[in-house]
């Protein structure tokens, strides 16, 4: 049994390995879907079973005969013992964002191969290592948030530190978010409407589930679904109508306004109203998408278009500018490894889990899924032809506006495409253009409404799957979107309170009011920013959110790496110091360059004075029309820069304090021990 | 055997997934381990539940 077991995983291995290596010699002609996800497979498989083991065994000695907080702590609310499969249903459901799907997209310019790589090795050797970890420290310790665990482990400097970082992240992520919708939605009346429509589906659910029919959920999710399809089905008949069309083809600003009115309201209105039943709607399309994208994928294994890797590893790429290193591990966090997943795996699930044993497969596995879910997206990506993925990618400033530039630059880049062509493109999906929809959501609904198209075709499938998929993605977004604005509310309104106290109460409705306004007001400026940016925005946003939420990463890892040598087992803090130390190079490398890069497509602060050049010799710089545009521009260049330097500032100051504690810990003037809550066994209870 | 999960198994396992609030897990509790409180009525702790978890970090991703 024995030697067929490792045989087993010997063939697991070898298969793994075999089909990496196809993919990095084979050249020229495309390759079969089929070999990114046998590799991936492969290695999640052998990662999962050797890696993740000396988490849960060597490090944690995670026992099932020891209580968890769930059960000692049962209170029928937070606390509740529950079926590992559920867990990791739920857990997955709350790390699964849009992260993955975006990032990826993005990270194709480089190709196939550079973005794929990271995803499949960066979540086995750190992000799914993050998120387990995480989850086993906060199992041991009654469920705490990161927040308090660095400030119980490491010092208050460092809780502090996590805390005020943990808002900034929010405030970058929510406006990246929000400005892949922007693109995805502008001059787009079938999309604009179908989304728009889902608000008064929610509050339709909302009032449903309060009044009517008081925690009948999934009836009310049923119809909020059924719903949601006949908006799909508005929107088409809205962007068909001559005189409709008009109203709701609406520009990147007026969006951008109608989404921060949106987070307002969102975190003002009561929960059961709006957040409650949106968040139900949005949990059912996203597993229903990522299982429906998986079958699509598996039975049409679709060849891959892009190759391996394009001429844009050099770092002139056009939909982010920056070479492979340190840009594409900062433009695929969600995905390998997402410093955001430590505050779920310290915040819900430990508060679940019945038996602490479960803790490996649903920290590590749900992690391993979440990168099979980047894969998929990698894989939508690339199935379209490179010509079509950078006409959508491109900005406007880099391939112009009509068909004829954009096929004229794409095609000097070497990737053929025709103007017919993308203007075809454009038909069958019933969108005016898709030049320079940059943000990553319109090419990845392509390349689903291709994959899905394949399966499910006939006349105008195409437009239909195309804005199914734009729904989902933006639902999903607009989910993060309204939740994150409504805790970045409820942050704020803790911190104030240490300034001014009333400011703290959370259902006194001045202090309510001016707290979600200045919430939205921060993520609302870098939306403007983006929106109102030459070059899209993204390429100035997106990496600043990899950055904030990779040095999220480091902190955790901080954390994690001194509670496994305060345990007295330096021997494997290896786990969390490989992740780590390249986290810290990456991300302040790219920070680094963000700031300081002599090339002004690239640092901020070149930029700034590229544009103060100009203004001096009495020009104006591309897409600034008035001097105060220009000024602008100057200042918006300037706070990216602090704000680059503030996240770079936090993980120093949390890797510094670690260090000393480690240290300390390790000469001896800090005594070895436990700091878990004491073992209690577990009630034999039958699952 | 592998038994196939009966329809209210299924309905129970999607709601726990998606986190909609138990309210009869909560009531079973509440009978069990402090039968001297009276439970909220399942709207109360509906709403109870949704606050809590719209409240703070940890519930949703990006």
């Amino acid at each position: 049994m024995r030697t067929l077991k490792a045989i087993a995983w010997a063939l697991v291995s070898l298969t793994g390995a075999g089909a990496f290596a196809f993919l990095a010699l084979r050249s020229g002609e495309s390759v079969s879907a089929g070999w990114l996800l046998t590799a991936a497979i492969c290695t999640y498989l052998v990662a999962y079973r050797f890696y993740s083991k000396i988490i849960s065994a060597k490090i944690f000695a995670l026992d099932a005969t020891r209580a968890t907080p769930a059960e000692r702590l049962a209170d029928g609310r937070d606390f509740v013992p529950t079926n590992k499969w559920i867990v990791f249903g739920h857990h997955f459901a709350a790390i699964a964002g849009p992260g993955p799907l975006v990032g990826p997209t993005l990270a194709a310019q480089f190709g196939f191969l550079p973005g794929f790589i990271w995803i499949v090795v960066g979540v086995a050797l750190g992000g799914a290592v993050q998120d387990c970890v995480i989850l086993c420290a906060s199992i041991r310790r009654d469920g705490k948030s990161l927040g308090q665990m660095a400030k119980d482990e490491i010092g208050p400097v460092a809780g502090m530190t996590a805390l005020v970082a943990i808002l900034g992240i929010m405030v970058v992520l929510i406006a990246v978010l929000a400005l892949v919708v922007v693109n995805a939605l502008k001059s787009s009346p079938w999309g604009t409407v179908t989304i728009a429509l889902t608000i008064p589906i929610a509050m339709l659910m909302g009032i449903y589930l309060r009044y009517l029919r008081p925690g009948k959920v999934l009836e009310t999710t049923a119809m909020g679904l059924i719903l949601l399809g006949f908006s799909l089905f508005a929107g088409r008949w809205v962007a068909e109508n001559p005189s409709l069309a008009p109203m709701f083809t609406l520009t990147g600003t007026t969006l951008a306004l109608a989404i921060m009115v949106y987070g307002f309201f969102a975190s003002v209105l009561p929960v059961w109203l709006l957040l409650a039943p949106r968040d139900y709607l949005s949990a059912f399309v996203k597993i229903g998408v990522v299982l429906a994208l998986a079958v699509g994928i598996l039975v049409t294994l679709p060849p891959l278009q892009m190759p391996a890797f394009t001429r844009f590893i050099d770092g002139s790429g056009p939909v982010f500018a920056g070479k492979i290193f340190p840009f594409v591990f900062i433009t695929i966090a969600c995905g390998a490894i997402s410093g955001f997943h430590s505050l779920i795996a310290s915040g819900t699930t430990p508060k679940l889990l019945e038996n602490e044993a479960d803790a490996r497969f649903i920290g590590y596995g749900a992690m391993l899924t979440e990168s099979l879910v980047a894969t998929m997206a990698l894989i939508a990506a690339c199935v379209l032809t490179p010509g079509t993925y950078f006409a959508i990618n491109a900005p406007a400033g880099i391939i112009g506006t009509t068909v004829e530039s954009a096929s004229q630059v794409v095609s000097n880049w070497g990737f053929a495409i025709t103007p017919a062509e993308l203007t075809t493109l454009a038909q069958q999906v019933q969108e005016s253009s898709l030049l320079s929809r940059t943000g990553g959501a319109p090419s990845l609904a392509v390349g689903m409404a291709h994959i899905f198209a394949n399966i499910l075709g006939g006349g105008g499938a195409m437009a239909m799957w195309y804005h199914f998929a734009i729904m989902f993605e933006a639902l999903f977004i607009l989910t993060t979107l309204d939740a994150g604005t409504r805790v970045g509310r409820f942050m704020l309104q803790d911190l104030g309170k240490h300034v001014w106290e009333p400011f703290g109460r959370v259902s006194w409705y001045p202090a309510v009011v001016t707290a979600s306004a200045m919430f939205v007001g921060m993520w609302g400026y870098f939306l403007y920013q983006g929106v109102t940016d030459p070059l899209g925005g993204i390429n100035s946003l997106w990496p600043l959110f990899g950055i904030s939420n990779q040095l999220l990463a480091a902190v955790a890892l901080c954390v994690g790496t001194t509670i496994i040598i305060r345990m007295g087992k330096k021997k494997y803090a290896f786990v969390t110091l490989i992740p780590l130390s390249w986290l810290v190079t990456v991300t302040l490398t790219a920070g680094y360059i963000k700031i300081f890069s002599d090339d002004p497509k690239l640092g901020f602060l070149s930029h700034a004075a590229l544009v103060a050049q100009k203004v001096a010799a009495g020009t104006l710089p591309a897409g600034a029309k008035t001097a105060a545009d220009a000024a602008r521009m100057i200042f918006n260049d300037r706070l990216d820069a602090g704000v680059a330097a503030f996240f770079m500032v936090s993980v120093l100051v949390v890797l510094g304090a670690s260090m000393m504690k480690w240290y300390g810990v390790l000469s001896g003037a800090i005594p070895v021990g436990s700091t878990e809550v004491p073992y209690s066994p577990r009630q034999a209870k039958a699952a | 055997m592998l038994q196939w999960p009966s329809f209210p198994a299924i309905v129970r396992m999607c709601r726990a997934i998606v986190g909609a609030p138990d309210y009869a897990g909560y009531v079973q509790h509440l009978r069990e381990h402090h039968p001297e409180i009276a439970p909220l009525s399942e709207p109360e702790f509906q709403k109870e539940r949704w606050d809590a978890k719209y409240s703070r970090p940890g519930s949703r991703c990006c």
